[in-house]
């Protein structure tokens, strides 16, 4: 047990937490809300889970279960996922360039008021007498259309995507131009740390993605007061080509900075250099390539699009995707491997995504697509990737970094209780759905007959999500608990490769007092390899 | 600098590439004209931005050279945010959202210019970014 002394927690700044331009504290405030939107739309997902635990229930009405889904799915995609990963990213990769600060601290800044702005916009629907958005969180037209969906509701709904979304794009653009004009000498595209590059990927498509959402949801609101944008012949199918051609890469968004957590977790925790670094670079580039050029495997039912060429694409995901996971394997193959709490979290991403990604073949494939689609199955493939998946490689990084951006330790033994209680959630959960929707069951139904014999499959279902809430307040509990008793962590409790861990934890306002060389993606291995060579 | 920034470029030219190649094997499997023109409008977008970070190569340089200054509290951004998300939502609400909103965005922007004014009159940023 450590005896050094507990560190003195900060005090409170208000004006700092309004008005703040320091990159750190921009990002330690996008993550507690974002986390605060999770815990919400965590909230919502258990109420639908109770209604769906047997048929027939009359826990909430149809209308009130269109609005959870909507919500839940609006919450977690657009107010967690999304700003979490971003978060991450203006946290880190100042750090990890070797710059003082980000790009361009108050367009940052006013990205996080935007999704903040955006965030309580949306839920402000709840206060309307129609109540929220209840079009799903795709929005489709005409679902979303004044007609089906009428009330100020939608229309907060509809500003508040806009916002947060637009917030996104700020907070992303932020982190591509550091990435680009603010790395320290040394410091060539070839040496950023694995987290890096998944950033700058991530930041390409939020740049080329983003944009495109802002303008379908500007024109679906043009729809609902005056009409005649989607409501002609093909209308509908453009909306939903606008929308998906943000809707798939940003499934990416989500996953590629957990990617590089992971990549980064697997090889400080396994003391070795990560295996196959610059066709891990290369992959990426791809793998985004392909991840914009994937959306309408979302429409194959439509007709209207060239199956074939998304079929293609959709398949061809798997060859990039395989080398990260090669690179991955490749880097625990030998090495030292301490099994902490980020370990076992990132190796639960790398198995639990897995099912993910082979659930994904499935619907990549226009034929067995046709079968399944709009069913559970999509449900449980898309929760395995986010949830089982991201959520995992999220926790990963959080426990591998959270010494840096608090100055104090985790507890590991609660750690990994929250572990296991989150990956039996997860697949208590997720996996059911899987088989569900195999067997016919619609999503987004608020009943179901007793007679499709679902109920048990449902059932355990449900016991899955209350679990997964149940491992969310371990979490919390370690946070207080850690907090509490305050182990200082010092400047690099793991052994860590990259930049961030040559500087105090938590960093200082401009980050660092002196750089070490750079002549490679993990300087600090370098150093410390340098210095068992000579003796 | 103007190698760092150009080292930047690849990436970016890269995956452009990619978008544009992409989008012409979509063509040529059949693809509508909205599909095709998302793709290659993405494609061009990020071959703009390559082509924007390998001309911007010299002003940055002076940037750098001179040292940044940095604003440690912003709260006119701040209040940007709150008045942007105002004047949208006031389009539904009522007038009277717009117009506090116009009038947070009018205030928030005279404040950002203001400040500027001052940094470029060295009349004292918070703090100065290191030079490299």
């Amino acid at each position: 047990m450590s005896t050094a002394t507990p560190v003195a927690p900060r005090p409170f700044d208000l004006l700092g937490a309004v008005a703040g331009t320091d990159h750190k504290s921009i990002a330690r405030r996008v993550a507690v809300v974002s986390f605060g939107f999770f815990v919400l739309g965590g909230i919502l997902a258990l109420v639908m889970r109770a209604q769906l635990a047997s048929p027939n229930a009359r826990l909430v009405s149809t209308n009130t279960y269109d609005e959870l889904f909507t919500m839940h799915g609006s919450t977690m995609i657009y107010l967690f996922v999304v700003p979490m990963a971003l978060a991450l990213g203006v946290y880190l990769v100042p750090l990890q360039v070797g710059a003082s600060e980000v790009a361009a601290p108050r367009i940052a800044l006013l990205g996080f008021w935007l999704f903040v702005s955006g965030g309580l916009t949306m839920y402000t629907g709840f206060l309307t007498t129609n109540g929220p958005g209840k079009a799903g969180w795709t929005a489709f037209d005409p679902l979303s259309d004044s007609p089906h969906a009428p009330g100020i509701g939608m229309d907060f709904w509809i500003f508040g995507v806009m916002l947060a979304t637009l917030g996104c794009l700020l907070l992303g653009a932020t982190i591509l131009a550091t990435i680009v004009a603010h790395r320290a000498p040394g410091m060539t595209m070839l040496r950023l740390a694995p987290f890096t590059w998944t950033m700058l990927v991530t930041c390409l498509m939020v740049l080329v993605a983003f944009p495109v959402l802002v303008v379908a949801l500007g024109l679906l609101w043009v729809q609902r007061y005056f009409g005649g944008v989607f409501s002609t012949a093909g209308g509908p199918v453009a909306f939903q080509n606008l929308f998906w051609f943000y809707g798939h890469p940003v499934v990416y968004v989500m996953f590629f900075p957990f990617v590089g957590a992971v990549a980064e977790v697997v090889s400080v925790h396994s003391g070795r250099r990560f295996f196959g670094y610059k066709p891990f670079a290369i992959s990426l580039l791809a793998f985004t390539a392909l991840s914009t050029s994937v959306w309408a495997h979302h429409m194959f039912t439509t007709g209207q699009v060239a199956n074939r060429y998304f079929a293609l694409t959709s398949t061809a995901l798997a060859v990039p995707g395989g080398i990260e996971y090669f690179d991955m394997i490749a880097t625990l193959w030998g090495g030292s491997i301490r099994m902490r709490t980020a370990m076992l979290f990132a190796l639960g991403f790398l198995v639990q995504f897995l099912v993910g990604g082979l659930t994904g073949i499935f619907l990549a494939s226009p034929p067995l697509d046709y079968d399944v689609h709009a069913t559970y199955f999509v449900v449980g493939h898309f929760h395995y990737t986010l949830l089982a998946g991201s959520l995992f490689g999220f926790f990963a990084g959080v426990y591998h970094w959270y010494p840096k951006f608090t100055g104090v330790l985790l507890s590991e033994r609660i750690g990994r209780v929250h572990f296991v209680v989150m990956a039996i959630g997860a697949n208590l959960t997720f996996f059911p759905q899987l088989i569900l929707g195999y067997d016919g069951m619609r999503r987004r139904i608020a009943n179901y007959p007793a007679s499709n014999g679902w109920q048990t499959l449902n059932a355990i279902s449900t016991v899955g999500s209350f679990v997964i809430a149940a491992s969310v307040l371990v979490f919390l509990i370690n946070v207080a608990v850690s907090r509490r008793a305050a182990r200082p962590a010092g400047p690099d409790p793991w052994g860590g490769h990259t930049l961030e861990w040559a500087t105090t934890s938590p960093p200082p306002r401009h980050n660092f007092a002196t750089l070490p060389p750079i002549h490679s993606y993990a300087p600090l291995l370098d150093a410390r390899e340098a210095v068992e060579r000579d003796g | 600098m103007a190698e760092r920034w150009r080292s930047a470029v690849w990436p970016l030219a890269a995956w452009a590439s990619m978008l544009g190649a992409l989008a012409g094997v979509q063509a040529g499997f059949g693809g509508r004209s909205l599909p095709v023109l998302l793709q290659t409008g993405a494609a061009v977008l990020c071959g703009l931005i390559a082509l924007a970070i390998a001309l911007l190569t010299r002003i940055e340089r002076r940037h750098f050279e001179r040292g940044r200054p940095i604003t440690e509290l912003s709260l006119p951004t701040a209040l940007a945010g709150v008045s942007l998300a105002s004047v949208l939502n006031g389009t539904t609400v009522g007038s009277w959202l717009i117009i506090g909103g116009v009038l947070g965005l009018a205030l928030s922007l005279s404040l950002l210019w203001r400040g500027r004014r001052a940094i470029r009159g060295r009349r004292g940023p918070d703090s100065v970014e290191a030079g490299r």
